[in-house]
């Protein structure tokens, strides 16, 4: 058999080898394009949550630092998972340059060398004691509150997480957040233990506790979207939600009720992951969201917390009485103890992967 | 002359190398320094075996429920022409492309939204079917009857219309055609696409957590939270685990069902 026969009749697999090397090189030209590029116009921002909390941060941040740069900031949002964003560090693949994290995440991510270290720090306003680090800036304290149908429950309504787990009095299907964070003190809180004496968590206690109220839990929500609709739907009648998504929607506040007594306060941190392109603009793009004017549109659209006090001067007194740091409703919380669950986080999330399980 | 013949070795040869240095080398190299780094450890107290028979069973139903429901639609290909063939084109493609789109969600929303499509959906389905083992399975199972169905259609080719004609003409009704015509000669067909649906099944990990509500997840939502949290040692493990009990079992399988085709071809 001749050479040029073969070649006719192998000329699909040329065609076919050529792709996969034309493709080959151009994701190795990719590659090397973008470890090399200077820093790009484009500002990515994550948010954690998305739905209203995401909205939030374009309409108050993103947007108004894209009028003033002429960057082109793209918002974007993830669940807080934390080895997405370790993976993405330690492989040098940082697509990120904003990153909202947890404070337990912020400590972790800190000790572990995820983050750069901010060019611009925020000046402008006072900021509560510590908010304002080196690798990071704190920015809203967020609720999980305890949320229920105002129909379902006409007469007396759950106020406390005691009522929660008391399935006799309040009947009705629950919903709770997939993740150990907060639940643990909930469940802490229904056995008896006062707000002040949570930590460290009796994490036996705890998941015995919620033992008892696995069966009436029908769904483990993941998304911060999710509480709502369930109980504007009717698919549960209790659950715990995060404050700012009632908040966000008319529709929400006129027909879920919830409590401040025993919810967790929380606070998130702006971050940059090391190798990001942009450190520079990243930092002054969480300066700008840090600065009160931004703070306070972001809190009348969310009703979170700023740690900015300064911010609080320009929201109206009726929506500062319904934010987690106002004085009555911080009174009647708890904040979540972020150093703890820094050191303890991976061995709980593995416990409660396994209960969850079973 | 054979096609074996004809194609020569090198270009295959190339297109081979260039598979295992630019793909299976550096992920082999991947896993190995993966593992170096984070051990291999199945978490302690896991409950291993009960979500794999979990995710086993559900994916099992899911995958006999999406053939059995692409049957139908087989039989109407086979029997009629033009019109019917276009619309059932349709309702095998429509999902297919719904799917890219709103798999799960479009069932959230038809089974709470407070509107008449909500209402039908929920009088059709019940008011408990979402966050239900059923609902896992059902919307798995729609998901996946295209699939049944262009698998199935294809071990049709052996029947002939004057086969389902002259059934026709005995007085023997549509149904009984699928029963004692399609269904023995597309046997083979159907377990195929049960096994090829169940692969895809089980790893699964969007449909169990949204229809599911979480309570009722697969091993692959295990897999991927550890991966989530950054315990990629234990996500491995699992993983691993998973892999051996189903690779093997699966290339036994595959030698003996390819001995078997020796021996029946008579060779």
């Amino acid at each position: 058999m001749s050479f040029k026969r073969d070649f006719r009749h192998d000329l699909l697999a040329w065609i076919l080898m050529c792709v996969i090397l034309g493709l080959m090189v151009a994701l190795v030209g990719c590659k090397k394009n973008e470890q090399t590029s200077a820093p790009s116009r484009q500002l990515i921002v994550v948010s954690y949550g998305g739905g209203a909390y995401q909205g939030s941060h374009k309409l108050a941040f993103c947007e108004p630092f894209k009028l003033f740069t002429g960057l082109d900031v793209q918002s974007t949002t993830w669940n807080a998972e934390y080895g997405k964003l370790k993976t993405m560090v330690s492989s040098g693949s940082v697509k990120w340059d904003v990153v909202e994290v947890t404070a337990a995440q912020y400590r972790r991510g800190t000790d572990e060398n995820l983050f750069a270290p901010l060019t611009v720090k925020p000046l402008d306003g006072q900021f509560l004691p510590g908010s304002v680090r080196n690798n990071g800036v704190a920015n809203v304290y967020w609720g999980t509150v305890l949320s229920y149908r105002r129909d379902a429950f006409p007469a007396a309504r759950p106020q406390t997480w005691s009522d929660f787990f008391d399935v006799a009095t309040f009947p009705g299907a629950r919903a709770l957040y997939d993740d150990p964070r907060g639940n643990l003190e909930f469940a802490l809180l229904a056995d008896g233990i006062p707000a002040d004496k949570l930590y460290p968590l009796d994490v036996d206690r705890a998941f015995r506790k919620l033992d008892s109220i696995k069966p009436h839990v029908r769904v483990w929500w993941k998304d911060g979207t999710q509480p709502v609709q369930l109980l504007l739907t009717g698919q549960v009648d209790l659950s715990s939600a995060w404050n700012g998504r009632i908040f966000a929607s008319d529709e929400a506040r006129r027909k879920i009720g919830y409590s401040w007594a025993g919810s967790a306060l929380e606070l998130d941190y702006w971050v940059i992951p090391r190798g990001s392109k942009n450190i520079d603009m990243a930092s002054r793009f969480i300066a700008y969201a840090s600065s009160p004017y931004a703070l306070a549109r972001q809190t009348e659209i969310v009703g979170y917390g700023p740690v900015n006090l300064t911010a609080l001067g320009y929201v109206p007194s009726q929506i500062r009485r319904q934010l987690p740091t106002d004085a009555p409703n911080w009174k009647s919380s708890f904040v979540v103890d972020a150093e703890w669950w820094a050191a303890n986080e991976e061995t709980i999330q593995t416990r409660w992967i396994a209960w969850k399980a079973r | 002359m054979r096609i074996s013949q004809r194609i020569s070795w090198w270009p295959t040869a190339i297109l081979g190398l260039t598979v295992l240095f630019a793909y299976w080398l550096p992920t082999a190299i991947w896993i190995c320094e993966l593992l170096s780094d984070h051990g291999l450890g199945m978490p302690e107290g896991f409950p291993f075996w009960y979500l794999t028979a979990r995710t086993g069973s559900y994916s099992t139903a899911a995958a006999l429920l999406a053939v059995l429901m692409a049957y139908p639609f087989v039989l109407a290909w086979k029997l009629f022409r033009h019109v019917v063939r276009s619309g059932v084109l349709i309702v095998m493609s429509a999902p297919l492309l719904m799917g890219l789109l709103a798999r799960n969600y479009s069932w959230i929303g038809l089974l709470t939204n407070n509107d008449s499509f909500g209402a039908v959906g929920r009088a059709v389905f019940g008011r408990r079917f979402l966050f239900s083992p059923t609902a896992i399975v059902f919307v798995m199972a729609t998901v996946f009857v295209p699939v049944a169905f262009f698998i199935v259609l294809q071990g049709t080719r052996g029947i002939l219309r004057e086969h389902i004609e002259g059934a026709r003409t005995l007085g023997v009704p549509d149904w009984k055609c699928l029963l004692v015509v399609v269904f023995p000669m597309t046997l083979r067909a159907g377990v195929l696409a049960v096994g090829f649906i169940f692969a895809l099944a089980v790893g699964f990990f969007v449909t169990p957590r949204m229809l599911g509500g979480g309570r009722y997840d697969f091993l692959g939502n295990s897999i991927l939270t550890y991966v989530d949290i950054g315990q990629f040692d234990k996500a491995s493990a699992v993983a691993f685990a998973f892999l051996a009990l189903t690779v093997v079992p699966a290339i036994a399988l595959s030698l003996y069902s390819l001995r078997r085709r020796r021996v029946t071809a008579g060779r």
